[in-house]
Parts: structure tokens; sequence; C-alpha cells
């Protein structure tokens, strides 16, 4: 759709010379010239026409209602007024002014636009994707099954803006998780794994996030995760002999047994514990007590253990 | 009009001050009944049962003075005592459940603890001045401290001890202790078979000899403040020993327990030092009478939330008022096992009864729907309805 | 190139707005200047079935005379050409965003162009837009008098002739009513209370959107002699026959018909009806708040109870609008809040609780709260500090010298 009228001035100028000399007067080719001190009005030199930039009306005049959108914009592009068809307005005026119109706007050139993702446009790139996407398989119809088939989960993301790049440096953060469940430790490996993560374990939905982003590449970051993964699993299986003098100070459970409770209660009975009375509930209790923390319901089991260990009244409500 | 007055001094006690609603004229019967419905006259607390709840009954000036001249009741509460011009408690759950388990021990058993626990301000100390009360009429020997905190926090003096390396003595505070201790139990000491078990040395020239009065043991120390502290502790062990041989029943009641196991406190060495609780020689002495392994006794014990609100700068999250967490590793294995009991917030009735309460004492003018106001102002704790009411 | 003419009038005056006319309001007779164009375009030409004094005119037509019909005719054309330009593009728009372009409203609109230019400038009136030429340009006036300078208006010239005419219907409508009551006393008949003018929850239109809508300024002493004379109005007995008049200078009150939209209660799993309001702020506190009822007076917030908040302000705050609608001990109250302190949480949950009665609570009580001022939104922040003083408000001391 190139414009062919575009030539028209420039046939025109060369049109104008042509004619201006072939209107010029016929000289004799003598030796000299003849001396023109004073200038003699002869054939007036033709005025050199400075060539009018053409001002066209705007493209936008020649757009069809009905037209491909995705190939008036195929890439993203700063504003352009003479190639967008919308009337849009933007700036902020006083009272009773009109907002300025899309001509010689700089604000509407400032805006990131999205014109050249409309969705129509963001439809046909889909569609021409998918040719590369397989169908989700159809056995992985439960999450329970993919939870059991595909335990890791790696996240990351990609940008987009509004000009023609797509680097972003937030898109090199990789993302790991996974449910702790699915490592099958024994319970020493657990407890190792579970000091060495800390507080990136959450207990209540029994998963691991791990979240890499100190490489540059999100492919280095990748591999730095499942390196980390691999190493934790490897760690928390070794036994080191400094584990043998873990202490009743560094136990992450209490367990009444080895603790003082225990014998507070021998002395007081004179008798080993196993043989008084009600003393598995108090155990229980005291267990409960120390590991779930304090709330009325641990205290108030509590308290009737040892009122039943004791031999003292029932609470009176 | 005459015989009013002849009826008013026919029943109420000289002490107890006049209500000013007999004086008027047209009084109405009515607002006489529900205005007596939240006291009791049941005076002796070994009798108080589930039917006295939220009721309130009189502390006879007589015990008062023998009980609380030293401390004991709160500060807040001491003024209403002046304001009201009587001490009246309210009967409470807790109270009235150690009372039951009081009554029903086995005292030839170990000696049991009993922690009482609550948020700031629900009446702890009052629950125990209740339970001492009790103690009173039951004639136990009372050990009583009535704040820890004034050991840690406001001692007024502190020295070297000299029978232990590297202890703090607390002299004044001791000396005054001992004397809290004999105006407590002035009745039960002139008991003569409440006697010493052995000789002690104070120094090269003071002695006191063995099968010499208890007495004169507390009044050896009150007068020389500088063997206060011991003094302390070895009567913690004599009481012990008293008490095993079944001579006299103990009741060992501590207020702000946790305190004991608290690692800051006020108390400095001459170098400026903090001093743990551990070296002080006091600690010694009640942590002894806290165990279990003597009997004829019993042990109540409250733990506060204040003691560590005040060490600490900022309010820390995990602040609770749970015992576990404010005695610590080492006061709850020291203590365990024990039984807890909760010191709850008000419940309705409660709130009702001490609002009429201070309606009939005049220090609360009434208005329609104050009582449900009030408590959802103060949200059920006591103190901050007493503290609200002040400008009523 | 404006010359000044005998009548002092403003250029933008002159011009004639064409959509104007095509409302149907019946009582202010503007005519367009197209339509006296049919008799005045052909000026230059012959105009056999003109009348004489026209044939005169139109040689004695001064420049000032054209000037103004001409500007009336461009502004005609432009307002013409930017509408056309309006529904194009508003067809190229829906086309881009594979729309139905007979179905697209100026909402679609909105959304499309949010979607195309996303702006994140904080002022929404910066950002782009895309809105049909009427409400771009300011309203203008149509030609107030022909080409011999006989003014259409017949109040032409108060100056103000919109405005007056309203004025002018006020005392007709007074004066026809009052011929009614006449007839209707003589026949011994009352007015009909069933049909009584009810104009509670609604306000006369405030000066500026009367000025918008007679396209003329009003001072205010003229602003409130209309406000006399449409009060005298809606005063007379028999003021339900011009009801339609008075009713088009009544705007509703915000406030009230949000007021009576009370939020529809859930049923939970326990059988109560409950009402969360979202996002319940103050200052910089934001929470939701949760009303169920039937209920206790039991209050949870963030987990504890009223001791989450310490002072007696608090926890009085809170108290306030169950205390006025007397739902104490009625409903439960649960309330869970992020950031700000505890007056700004206090006052959001206050604001919730008020919000969330509304549905358990009836008119009366309703509108006592929203009298009493707990139905409305605290708009009051902190106030920036601002460069050169030592607060917001607060100047540095001032030294002599």
């Amino acid at each position: 759709m190139i414009n062919l009228s575009k030539r028209l001035p420039f046939r025109g100028i060369e049109k104008q010379l042509t004619v201006a000399y072939s209107s010029a007067p016929k000289e004799q080719h003598d030796e000299f010239k003849a001396l023109n001190l004073y200038k003699v009005k002869g054939a007036e030199t033709p005025r050199r026409i400075p060539r009018k930039t053409p001002v066209f009306a705007p493209r936008t005049t020649q757009m069809a209602v009905d037209q491909d959108w995705g190939s008036v914009w195929p890439g993203p592009r700063s504003f352009h007024p003479a190639s967008v068809p919308l009337p849009v307005r933007q700036g902020f005026t006083e009272k009773g002014a009109p907002i300025p119109d899309k001509y010689a706007n700089a604000e509407l050139m400032k805006i990131p636009n999205f014109l050249h993702l409309t969705p129509p446009v963001i439809k046909r790139q889909c569609e021409a994707l998918k040719k590369f996407c397989t169908p989700w398989p159809a056995a992985l119809d439960s999450a329970e099954k993919i939870q059991q088939h595909f335990p890791l989960e790696i996240t990351s993301s990609d940008y987009c803006h509004s000009s023609p790049s797509i680097r972003d440096p937030m898109a090199r953060i990789v993302t790991l998780r996974f449910k702790l469940s699915s490592l099958h430790l024994e319970s020493r490996a657990k407890d190792k794994f579970l000091r060495l993560v800390g507080d990136k374990y959450v207990k209540d939905t029994d998963t691991v996030t791990i979240v890499t982003d100190r490489c540059p590449l999100r492919k280095q970051n990748l591999d730095y995760a499942m390196y980390l993964l691999t190493a934790l699993y490897h760690e928390s299986k070794k036994v080191e002999p400094w584990e043998e003098l873990k202490s009743e100070a560094d136990m992450e459970t209490y367990i009444w047994e080895n603790n003082a409770s225990k014998q507070a209660v021998e002395k007081i009975f004179s008798v080993a514990a196993e043989q008084v009375p009600n003393i598995e509930q108090y155990s229980q209790a005291v267990t409960d007590y120390m590991n779930e923390g304090e709330n009325d319901y641990t205290i108030s089991k509590y308290g009737l253990s040892v009122r039943d260990l004791l031999n003292l009244p029932q609470p009176i409500n | 009009m005459l015989k009013a007055t002849a009826y008013l001094f026919l029943k109420h006690s000289t002490h107890r001050a006049i209500p000013t609603r007999y004086l008027t004229a047209a009084a109405e019967l009515q607002q006489d009944e529900r205005l007596q419905s939240f006291r009791t006259q049941e005076a002796d607390p070994s009798k108080h049962s589930k039917d006295h709840l939220a009721q309130f009954y009189t502390i006879p000036l007589s015990d008062r003075n023998v009980l609380f001249q030293h401390g004991g009741l709160p500060k807040t509460f001491q003024q209403h005592i002046k304001t009201f011009n009587e001490t009246c408690l309210m009967v409470r759950e807790p109270a009235v459940d150690i009372i039951n388990c009081l009554k029903s021990i086995d005292y030839d058993k170990p000696a049991v603890r009993f922690v009482l626990y609550g948020k700031n301000g629900t009446g702890k100390s009052i629950s125990l001045a209740h339970v001492l009360h009790y103690a009173f009429k039951n004639k136990f020997l009372i050990v009583h401290v009535p704040w820890v905190g004034d050991f840690m926090r406001h001692c007024k003096d502190s020295s070297n001890s000299e029978t232990r390396e590297g202890f703090i003595d607390l002299n004044i505070n001791a000396a005054a202790w001992l004397l809290h201790f004999r105006t407590q139990n002035a009745e039960l000491l002139k008991n003569p078979d409440l006697k010493i078990s052995r000789d002690i040395q104070w120094t090269k020239r003071e002695s006191t000899a063995k099968d010499s009065s208890i007495l004169e043991l507390i009044e050896h120390g009150i007068n020389r403040m500088r063997f206060a502290s011991d003094c302390v502790n070895i009567l913690a062990e004599e009481i012990k020993l008293l008490s095993n041989a079944g001579i006299c029943k103990t009741l060992v009641a501590i207020d702000g327990f946790n305190e004991f196991f608290y690692p800051t406190t006020k108390v400095y060495t001459e170098k400026k030092e903090i001093v743990h609780p551990n070296k002080i020689t006091l600690t010694e002495g009640f942590l002894n009478l806290t165990k279990f392994d003597w009997k004829n006794a019993a042990v109540i014990v409250t733990v506060d939330e204040m003691t560590v609100k005040v060490h600490e700068e900022g309010t820390d999250p995990s602040m609770s008022h749970f015992p576990r967490f404010l005695l610590g590793k080492h006061g709850f294995e020291h203590l365990d096992p024990f039984l807890p009991v909760n010191v709850p917030l008000f419940s309705k009735k409660e709130h009702e009864s001490i609002m009429d309460y201070f309606r009939e004492r005049r220090w609360v003018r009434p208005y329609p729907g104050q009582d449900e106001e009030l408590y959802f102002l103060s949200g059920g704790n006591p103190f901050t309805l007493l503290d609200y009411c002040k400008s009523l | 190139m404006m010359r000044k003419i005998g009548i002092a009038f403003r250029p933008h005056n002159l011009l004639n707005i064409q959509n104007w006319l095509l409302s149907s309001r019946k009582i202010l007779e503007i005519r367009t200047l197209s339509a006296q164009a049919s008799s005045t375009t052909e000026i230059g030409s012959i105009d056999t079935g003109a009348p004489v004094e026209n044939g005169d005119s139109k040689k004695n037509l001064s420049k000032a005379m054209k000037a103004y019909l001409d500007r009336a005719r461009e502004h005609d054309e432009f307002m013409n050409a930017q509408r056309v330009e309006f529904e194009i593009g508003k067809r190229h728009l829906a086309n881009m965003m594979g729309e139905n372009p007979e179905t697209f409203t100026q909402a679609d609109i909105d959304n499309a162009i949010e979607y195309l230019f996303p702006s994140g400038l904080y002022q929404k009136h910066a950002r782009p837009i895309m809105k049909p030429p009427e409400e771009v340009f300011p309203q203008r006036k149509a030609a107030e008098f022909d080409e011999t300078g006989r003014p259409y208006h017949f109040l032409f010239y108060t100056g103000r002739s919109n405005f007056y005419q309203v004025l002018y219907d006020v005392v007709e409508h007074i004066n026809e009513m009052y011929k009614f009551e006449d007839s209707m006393t003589r026949k011994n008949l009352q007015p009909d209370p069933m049909l009584k003018l009810n104009l509670s929850g609604t306000e006369w239109i405030a000066k500026s959107a009367l000025e918008f809508r007679v396209v003329e300024t009003v001072s205010d002493r003229e602003y409130n002699t209309f406000v006399t004379a449409m009060d005298r109005l809606s005063n007379m007995p028999f003021a339900y026959k011009v009801k339609d008049f008075i009713m088009e200078y009544r705007v509703s009150l915000m406030n009230q018909s949000e007021t009576y939209d009370a939020i529809k209660p859930q049923i939970r799993e326990d059988g109560r009806e409950s009402v969360t309001v979202y996002e319940c702020r103050r200052k910089r506190a934001i929470g939701n708040v949760t009303v169920i009822s039937p209920g206790t007076g039991k209050i949870t917030i963030n987990g504890q109870g009223i001791s989450y908040f310490e002072g007696i302000q608090e926890r009085e705050q809170i108290l306030f609008p169950l205390i006025f609608s007397n739902m104490q001990n009625k409903v439960d109250i649960e309330a869970e809040m992020q950031n700000g302190g505890p007056s700004g949480q206090a006052g959001a949950i206050r604001y919730g609780i008020s919000w969330a009665l509304r549905s358990f609570v009836d008119q009366e009580t309703m509108e006592s709260m929203r009298l009493a001022g707990l139905l409305t939104f605290d708009i009051r922040v902190r106030e920036r500090k601002k460069p050169g003083q030592a607060g917001a408000r607060r100047k540095f001391t001032w030294k002599k010298r």
C-alpha cells in the first residue's frame, strides 16, 4: 500500500525545471559572452521553489473499521497518533478546558502501551504456539496422583514489557517446593533435616520452600536449587560422631522418661514409676503440655491428671 | 426513728460503717434484698463452698491485723479497704477449689503444691489471701511471702554472705519477713512444742541452744540483722522437721514465685553486677519449703506476669501468663507435679455482684445499663474494672 | 477578530450546541443555527420566498454578525466532525479488542483504554480517556439572536435567559396553583394526603450543577433566590401537581441512598446469620469485621478479646455502635485488623460494626446511626509535612532578625 502519489512533487519539480530550461531564451554560443555589468533583465531564472514537504491526511482516515489490527501494529512501539485510529486524550487541564488530543501529546507517548497485544492478537499467538504444546496426560487427574508422581514443584516467572525486550532481572528467580513426606526420612534424619532447613519448612502444609536468586541466569539458579536439595538430603542421612553427645537440653521434643518429672514422681511415691496409679495419664499430660505448648486445654488436662495422681478432689464446677 | 437506730446498733458491729440506706425513711425493701444477695454472712472460709460463689464475705478486723499487717493484700485493694472501712473478699472458684482440696488432702503424704496462675489483674493475690484466712482459722503454721519482688527488686540492702561463699544476703528484707512471720503466727508460736532440733552457732560468742523454742530463733534473727537470712534458712529446715514430726501443720504461701527463677534481679553486688536469684541466700530457704519431701504441709504459689513485664523494656510477643513459661524449666521441674489452678476473668454473675457491692458502698453512682457497659469495657478483668470505677 | 458590539457578550455565548437541543426540554427554547441556517445560508444567493426585511438585512449584514454566524457554524461543524471521529474510533476500538461494535458501551471503552494504555498516574483524571465530544468540550449556548439582531429568547435582555426562564416557570406554576387551589376550595376538596410530595432524602441541586445545566454563571445571590422560589413552590399544598418539574431540580443525598442498601446476611455453618464488612479503614488501619447474630456480646479482635486494646478510649469506640443500637448482648463480633495504631484500628472496627449492623436493625435506628455519624467514612489522614515548614502546619520559629 505504498502511496504512489509520493512521487508527484518530485515529478512536478522536474517538470518545472525542464520547462524552465526549454523556455530559456536561445543564446548564441559565441566565444565570449556579452558583458553584463548591470543587471539586464533577461529571462528570469526560475525561482527555486522550496520543496514543500507534503502534509498528508493521517493514515487513520484510510483505515477500514474491520481491518486486522495485528498487522497494523505488529510489535511494541511507542504511540504514534497518526497510526492509531482512536480519539484518545490525556492530560490534566484547568476547569473548563478540553483535554488535549492525541496529536503532539507527550503524555501518551510516554505511557507504555499494549497496542501490540490486543486480545485477538494474543489469541492468534496462542493458537500459533499450540502446536508446540502437548496435551495434559489423562492419567494425572487428581491432586494426589500429581503429588505422588511429581513431588517437586519448580516455579519461575517471565515478564513482558511494552518495549521489545523480554529481559527482566526478576526472571532469574527460581522457587523449589516439595513435601517433606515425599523424602521418606527416618525420625533422626528428619530431625536433622528440619534443623538444617530452619524456617523454610512450614509445619501445617508439610512443605519445604527453597528460593534461589543468587545466580544471574535461571538455569544456574535451578541447578543450584537442585544441588541444595541433594546436599540437604545426604547431610541429614549422615550420622556424625558428635550426635551421640545430644543431651536432654538439645532434644526437640519432651520425652517424659528422661526428665526430672519422672524422678519427682518416683520420689514422691517411693516406688518405680510404672507402679504408680494413673501414671500413664499423667505422663501423657506432661508430654503434651511441654510439646504442644501451653493453652487452656493442655493445662486443664494436666491439672486433672495431677488430681488423679495425688488423689485430690475434682474441680468444683 | 429511735427504734430504727436501736435496730442498727444491735445488728451491726461497730467497725463496719452504717449503710446510709437505713437512715432514709423511704427505704425500698426490694432493693435491700437485692443488695444483700451479694453478701454472705459466712465469715469462716472453711465453710465456703459452691453455694457462696460470687458473694462477698468480711474478714474481721482482728484477723486482718494479724494476717496482713505487713503485706499480703494488693495496694489498690488496701485503698479500697480504707474507703469502705471493711475488708471484703469475693468468694471465687479458685480459692474454694483449693480450700476444698486442702480439706481432703491426706497430710501423711508428701506436700501438695498448688500454682495459681492467670492474666494480670484477675485476682491471684486475693485468692491467696482467702486461702490464708482459711489456714489461719484452721490453725496452720503460715509461711507467707507477700511479694517476692520485695526481695528481688526492692531490696533495701544487700551484703555478702558470711556463711556462704559468693552468696548475697538481704538483711533488712529478711528481718522484716521474720517480723511478718512472727506476727502471723503469734498464737501458734506460743506452743512450747515448737523446738529447734540442733545447736546453732552464730559466732564465737552467740549461739542458740538445741531445744530452745523457735520464737527465740526468730527473735535473734530480728534483732541481729546480720544473721537474718541464715536465720530464715534454718527456720525453713526446722519447720520442715517439725511438720514431718507431726507437731504442726504448715501452709506455705508465696506470691510471685516465678521471680525466684527469673535471672534478672535488681540486686547488685559491690561490683554492680546483677545477682541471679540462685546466689541469694533467701531463695534457698523458700525453695526448700516448696519441695515435696515433707509431710503435713501444703504449698500454694502464684506466678505473675508482672514480674517479667517489669524487667523487660518492651512487651515480648511470646509473653504468656501460663505457669510453664513463667517458671522456666528449672522452676517447672522444681514444682512438678503441681496442681495448676486458673484464676479466671469475672463471669457475668461475679461482675454483677461486685457492681452491686460498689453501688451499695456508694463508690459508684448507678445509671441504667451500667453493668453491661462496664462488663464489655473491662472485658471481665477485675483490675481494669476497678480502674474504670474510680471515676464513676 | 472579535469586534465588540453594543451588547456586551462573551464569545463563547454566541456559539451553539447541537446536542442541547436534542434533550427533550421544552422549557428553554434555543434554536440552533442550523435551523436558522436554512433561512439564512442563502445569504449570497437570491432567496425568492424571503420576506422584505430579510432582503434588506442581508445586505446590511455587518461583519461582526457574519463573523458570529460563521463562528457558530464552524463550531457546529467541528462538533459534528468530533462526533463522527468518536463513533469511528469506537468501532476501531471494538475491532481491535475483538468485540462486537454494536454493543460496545462507554464502560467497555473505558476498560479497553485502560488495558491498552496502562497508566499508573495517581490522578484518575490525568490518565488516558476516550469520551464522546459532549463530555470533553465545554457546553456552549446556541445562537441567541438571529441575523437581524432579534433575540430568540424573550428573556434575552436579562443577560441570563435560561436561569431567569427557570424562575419564570416557577412563578407561572405558583400562579397556576393558586387558581387550582381556589377551584378546589370552591368544590370543598382538600389536597390528597397520599399524594403529598415527599422531598426527604433529596436536596436542591448545587450551584455548580445549576450552572452546568443552565450553561450560564449563577451568582450566590441568584442561587439563593432560586432556592427560595423552589422552596415556596414545593411548600404549596398542591405541589404534587408539578412534581416532575420540582424533581428535576432535586438530587438525592448520597449518604442516604447508600444507607438504605444494607448488606444481605449470609448463613453460617452453625445456622446463625453473619455480615462481613471488608476493608474497614481508618487512618492506616485496615481489616475485616464480621457481625454474627444472634450472639451473646462476645468480641474477638485478632484472636484476643477486648483486652487487645489497652486504653479505655479504644474500647469505648467499639462499644458505642452496639450500645447506640441496643445490640450489645445480641450480636458477636469478630475482627481482624492490620497496620495502624490502636486508635486507627478502633475507629475502623467501629465503622465496620456500624456498617454491618445496618442489616440487623430497623430503618429508624439506621437513620439515627447515620445522623450520629457512625456510618460516615472518616477520611481524615495524617497530613503531609511540607518542605520549609517544621510540620504539616507548624512553621519554623520566626525570628525577627
